[in-house]
């Protein structure tokens, strides 16, 4: 990554960990090790653990099971003040009766800095988050986005060996929302510190992440680059959480290192491929990745639902494989009607075999 | 993972090694310290060694804590955790077996306890038992030690008294001393009456003036939350006196007014009648709340299904608020057990539980008796209270307020609306009434028979009273702090922290509502009158009172504090490195701050009013105002009695409105329930 070298930057490493809340299993035998200078996302459905893993990490939860390094220590059982782990959250957290200036400060203070420091370091984070001039204000008097800065001010200002995000943007409009996650994602790359950011939202997570880590109820789905979840997913739960998805009933015919040619309808193709077995499978095929064409030998269908999105169109079109959606980016025949019979063809770098699955 | 030493254990240790070589462990009963010399060296706890084998072990564990502290080691909690527990129980044990007459606990004992239940909270912290540090930990603990000594212990001392005696423990003496109480069932069913029939009339009352506050768009509204405020304010005995000032022998309407001779009102009309002027308002704060928190909506969409004003009342407002009306007959019913200041001047013949124990004390010198009474007072009041908390599902204090959901309220139907504020408004002017005639009674040589004007009551109580005036004021000026931070701090780690034994703490804490201040008070002569703790007598033991019978007010102020703050703010603090201490102080206190002082004003003015548990704990040197009202009152001097209640509702009223200044009026309002309630 481009990541300059942080001696502050610290791994993190999670061995087994687990937490349960009288039945519930909120976490289940979490294993991660997250490199220094890393940004790795915890992503999955609402309910599924990303929180409170984020917070044993921090020490809010104690540990049910397993073991947390923090750099080369155990914090395991380390209560959060004595951890060097700062935390941005998702309500912001900004003490109300403190102005902005002394939000920031307020880390700096319980170190017993001297005000000559705490003047000087306040005011360089907060420039570096682009919130100069507004150090006199109460929280309650700034928007969300400026909100937003300050926390991330107060979490960077103490030079943490690892940042938390818990859902930070989730109270921001779209827009915004966008435009924040670049820029804490330039300024986690320009600082080189070690992050671990929770969402729910896959795009944000392919957006900033370094890796991600799908978490689907209270266990580790799947680990890895953002392209690599997209491209290969290594289960249904994980190709259906991050974009778009048909599973479609597909035949494997021959396998070789890393390739598979398989035949989903009457279309042969080859695509790439992890280990799987010869005969039957289920694939995955993204919907951008399906051609419409009038004529042709692909799988014929006819269309259910067309869906105008502006600059895409989503079609669901019924086939002896059930019904497939499918994307239309580029729009060339115009929008086409409910009714329609119409030929589909899949491209190779959107199909995937999926590993079959326990 | 390794760590260096352990400093903990390594500071208990030599803490602990110092506290056994030179402090006292034992004093002589009543005083705090033992003489300097050779009575100070002989009670260490090495010196008193020689007699208990016991303090061998307390020397052995603080050398071995010493030996931690020095040794490398992977787990530091484990000797902490160890070393903190076998060390607290070794202590209270040799407390209890060296804490023999003449001598009682001293400050070694404590301050060894105090060491061990500190490393103790080191080691459940660092272990992981506590998700926060040593200082959380430690309140933890040393809540849970108070909560048991204070609440817990009187209980059961009472318990113990009823079937101990000189002869040892027999559970046969339970029946034994009922059968040769031969007035029991009389007074039981007097108790139980009186409380179902004052339950119903304060909840209908209470009702009444609800709907009218509520949904009433009279001016007049006001005046009933004002109304609300009179208990509060009010001193033990104010209406009972003025019910006698009104309707008794030389009553003003009975004697006066009608020219009837007559002692009708003591007894159960007179007490249904204080009581139900002393705890409608309580009833009137519980059903208030409720009938606010209905939903609009569904009144309106009632409206719109076709019910006139009248049915919607009927078949959706009125079932709505049955929980509410549950709680506040409830709750009323447990007052009235409780309640010692009506019975003990209008009882007259009619006895009730809570003054025959007072009597089985203070006239008969029967501890089994009273132990005995007091065992069922309690058990009624508590199996109302598990009604109220199991039954309606109230569990805990932790069970967040919502907020007022927005739209307005259906305004009540019309002649509805026109009888309850008649009503409210005829019960308020009598209130006030009684209020005057307390007043009116300290300027007036003998009631009822020489009407001349005087100053003489005041006069005299400038002579005698302000002792006792000055004692309770000081008092209560001690407790109300103390008061605030117990009840703050333990709703601060019921409501923020988990941990083992939580349910249990937040359970007993809420004890104190329930138990009638007659049962703590024998219960807290029972248990502190004898060594190895000996607080009768002393002013510590009133402080100790009003704290942990005014701890809910504390509580209740600091858990609706609470669940105002998103507890993310604590959090933030805590992973910017502060510690819990410097989180509480930096952020917590001063956002709940209107709380902490609803929470020191109503722990001062309840400590005040106070009569039931201290009229037992009250001594010659430590005399408190309505004590002095009390003897006055069972002596027939009016006079005296009213002017000094006098005095005190002005101070009072003086607190509150100093509150009402500072705080402004919602935060005064939300005491006010914490307070009203407790
Ligand atoms: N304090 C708690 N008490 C009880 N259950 C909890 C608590 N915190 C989380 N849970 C439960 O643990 C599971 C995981 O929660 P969480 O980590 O917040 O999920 P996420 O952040 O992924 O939405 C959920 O089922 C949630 O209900
Ligand atoms: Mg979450």
């Amino acid at each position: 990554m481009t990541a300059q070298a942080n001696p502050q930057a610290a791994r993190v490493v999670l061995e087994g960990v687990s937490k349960r809340f009288g039945q519930t299993v909120a976490v289940d035998q979490v294993s991660l090790t997250i490199e220094p200078g890393e940004l790795v996302t915890l992503l999955g459905p609402s309910g599924c653990g990303k929180t409170t893993t984020l917070r044993m990490v921090a020490g809010l939860e104690t540990v049910g099971g397993g073991r947390i390094y923090i750099g080369d220590a155990e914090v395991t059982h380390l209560p959060p003040n004595a951890r060097d782990v700062t935390m941005v959250f998702q309500s912001y957290a900004l003490f109300p009766h403190l102005s902005v200036f002394e939000n920031v400060a307020y880390g700096l203070r319980v170190l017993k800095r001297s005000e000559a420091e705490v003047q000087k370091a306040v005011r360089d984070v907060l420039e570096l988050v682009g919130m100069p001039g507004l150090e006199g204000r109460s929280p309650g008097a700034l928007s969300g986005g400026q909100q937003q800065r300050v926390a991330v001010a107060r979490a960077l200002v103490m030079q943490p060996k690892v940042l938390l995000f818990d859902e930070p943007l989730s109270n921001l409009d779209a827009k915004l929302r966008k435009r924040m996650r670049e820029e804490i994602r330039l300024l986690q790359q320009r600082l080189g510190i070690t992050a671990i950011y929770v969402t729910h939202d896959q795009a944000e997570a392919l957006a900033i992440s370094d890796r991600i880590v799908v978490m689907d109820r209270g266990r580790v789905s799947q680990i890895g680059a953002p392209g690599e979840l997209y491209k290969a997913p290594g289960n249904r739960f994980v190709a259906e959480f991050i974009g778009e998805a048909n599973f479609l009933p597909a035949q494997l015919e021959s396998a070789e290192d890393g390739w598979a040619g398989i035949r989903i309808g009457p279309q042969r193709l080859r695509v790439q491929s992890r280990p799987v077995a010869v005969g039957p499978v289920t694939v995955l095929a993204r919907p951008e990745a399906i051609r419409i064409t009038a004529g042709g030998d692909g799988l014929a269908g006819t269309i259910q639902k067309v869906s105008y999105l502006g600059s895409s169109a989503d079609y669901t079109v019924e086939t002896e494989l059930g019904p497939i959606l499918v994307t239309d980016y580029t729009m060339v025949g115009g929008v086409l009607s409910t009714g329609t019979t119409v030929r589909l063809e899949f491209l190779p770098h959107g199909v995937y075999p999926l590993p079959a699955t326990p | 993972m390794t760590a260096v030493g352990n400093p903990a254990c390594l500071l208990g240790g030599l803490g602990l090694l110092l506290t056994t070589a030179v402090v006292p462990f034992l004093s002589r009963e009543g005083q705090l310290l033992p003489g300097v010399g050779r009575e100070w060296l002989s009670l260490t706890a090495l010196s008193l060694s020689g007699r208990f084998p016991g303090f061998w072990v307390l020397a052995v564990l603080a050398l071995a804590w010493v030996g931690a502290g020095l040794l490398r080691q992977d787990h530091p909690h484990r000797p902490a955790l160890w070393g903190g527990s076998v060390g607290s129980v070794l202590v209270l044990w040799l407390t209890w077996v060296a804490g023999v007459k003449p001598y009682a606990f001293g400050p070694g004992a404590m301050l060894a306890l105090a060491i061990c239940l500190l490393v103790l909270a080191y080691g459940l912290s660092q272990g992981g038992y506590i998700r926060a540090d040593t200082f959380v930990a430690g309140s933890i603990l040393a809540l849970a030690f108070f909560v048991l000594l204070f609440i817990l212990f009187p209980i059961f001392s009472v318990l113990r008294n009823s079937v101990m005696d000189a002869g040892g423990l027999r559970p046969g003496l339970l029946l034994e001393t009922l059968g040769r109480y031969t007035a029991l069932w009389r007074v039981v069913r007097n108790s139980l009456g009186l409380a179902i029939f004052v339950g119903v009339t304060s909840t209908l009352i209470g009702l009444a003036f609800a709907l009218a506050a509520a949904r009433s768009r009279s001016r007049l509204t006001i005046l009933l939350r004002a109304f609300s405020l009179l208990p509060l304010i009010t001193p033990p005995f104010v209406v009972g006196l003025a019910i006698i000032l009104l309707f008794g022998l030389q009553g003003f309407v009975t004697s006066q007014l009608l020219g009837l001779k007559t002692r009708g009102i003591f007894g159960f009309p007179g007490l249904a009648l204080a009581q139900t002027l002393s705890f409608a308002p309580v009833a009137f704060l519980v059903i208030a709340s409720v009938v606010e928190s209905v939903n609009p909506a569904l009144e309106e969409a009632s409206l719109t299904l076709r019910a006139g004003p009248w049915g919607t009342f009927r078949k959706v407002t009125l079932p709505l608020l049955r929980p509410g009306l549950a709680n506040a007959f409830l709750l009323t019913i447990i007052e009235s057990l409780a309640d010692f200041g009506n019975p003990i001047v209008l009882g007259g013949e009619f006895e009730v539980l809570s003054t025959e124990i007072y009597f089985s004390i203070i006239g008969r010198f029967d501890q089994t008796l009273a132990a005995t009474l007091g065992l069922i007072l309690l058990s009624f009041s508590l199996t109302v209270f598990l009604l109220q908390r199991y039954w309606l599902g109230e569990r805990s204090y932790v069970v967040v307020t919502g907020k007022p959901p927005s739209g307005k309220p259906m305004p009540l139907p019309r002649g509805l609306e026109i009888g309850l504020l008649a009503f409210c408004a005829a019960w308020c002017a009598f209130s006030l009434a009684i209020y005057l005639f307390v007043v009116y009674g300290g300027f007036v040589e003998i009631w009822g028979i020489n009407d001349a004007f005087t100053l003489r009551h005041y006069r005299q109580l400038m002579r005698d009273g302000m002792d006792a005036l000055q004692t309770t004021l000081i008092l209560a000026g001690i407790s109300a702090p103390l008061t605030a931070t117990v009840g703050i701090l333990l709703a601060y780690v019921v409501v923020r922290h988990r941990f083992p034994g939580r349910g249990a703490l937040e359970f007993s804490s809420m004890l104190s509502f329930a138990v009638p201040g007659t049962v703590i008070g024998i219960g807290y002569i029972m248990a502190f009158n004898q060594s190895p703790f000996l607080l009768t007598g002393t002013a510590t033991i009133l402080v100790i009172s009003f704290i942990f019978r005014n701890m809910p007010v504390g509580i209740r102020s600091g858990v609706a504090a609470l669940a105002q703050i998103d507890q993310a703010l604590e959090e933030a603090s805590v992973t910017l490195r502060a510690s819990f201490a410097t989180t509480i102080r930096r952020v917590v206190l001063p956002l709940i701050r209107p709380a902490i002082i609803s929470a020191l004003v109503f722990s001062f003015v309840r400590s005040v009013t106070a009569i039931s548990a201290v009229v037992f704990l009250v001594s010659a040197k430590w005399q408190l105002s309505t004590k002095v009202i009390l003897d006055q009152a069972e002596n027939g001097r009016y006079g005296l009695a009213t002017a000094y209640s006098t005095v005190l509702i002005l101070i009072m009223a003086a607190a509150i409105a100093f509150m009402y200044l500072v705080v402004g009026k919602r935060a005064a309002a939300g005491g006010l329930e914490g307070g009203g309630l407790a």
